[in-house]
């Protein structure tokens, strides 16, 4: 961390940091996603609305 | 490339912010679904003369002693 250079970044974030952070970001995206997928999918075939 | 976005957004402020939104939207959501009849999962489907009761169009078409509350 000390060696690392934090300047340049607005947010104080290095590139590594921000890779880690964007992998978890994607992976609860995605999970967020499917959760709200199935439910779609459950009130569909109990009661479509198109 | 598009992990560059966390350089400019302050991750904790973008995950409140996201957060809010999406806990308000979805509140929004399931109260309109509530107000509306046919996704009503609480109450179900009210029938047409029950529900025109409740809003109190009814009395005319009620019977006197059940139309009104005294």
């Amino acid at each position: 961390m000390a060696t690392e250079t934090r300047t340049g970044s607005l947010t104080g974030l290095t590139d590594a940091e921000a890779k880690e952070f964007h992998a978890a970001f994607v992976q609860g995206f995605i999970t967020f996603t499917a959760i709200a997928i199935v439910a779609h999918i459950l009130v569909w075939i109990w009661r479509p609305w198109l | 490339m598009l992990y560059k976005i966390w350089l400019l957004f302050d991750p904790r402020r973008v995950l409140v912010a996201l957060s809010v939104f999406l806990f308000s939207l979805a509140l929004l959501i399931h109260f309109i679904l509530l107000s509306t009849d046919r996704y009503n999962w609480i109450e179900g489907p009210v029938p047409a003369a029950e529900a025109a009761a409740v809003s109190g169009q009814m009395s005319a078409a009620l019977p006197p002693a059940q139309g009104q509350a005294n």
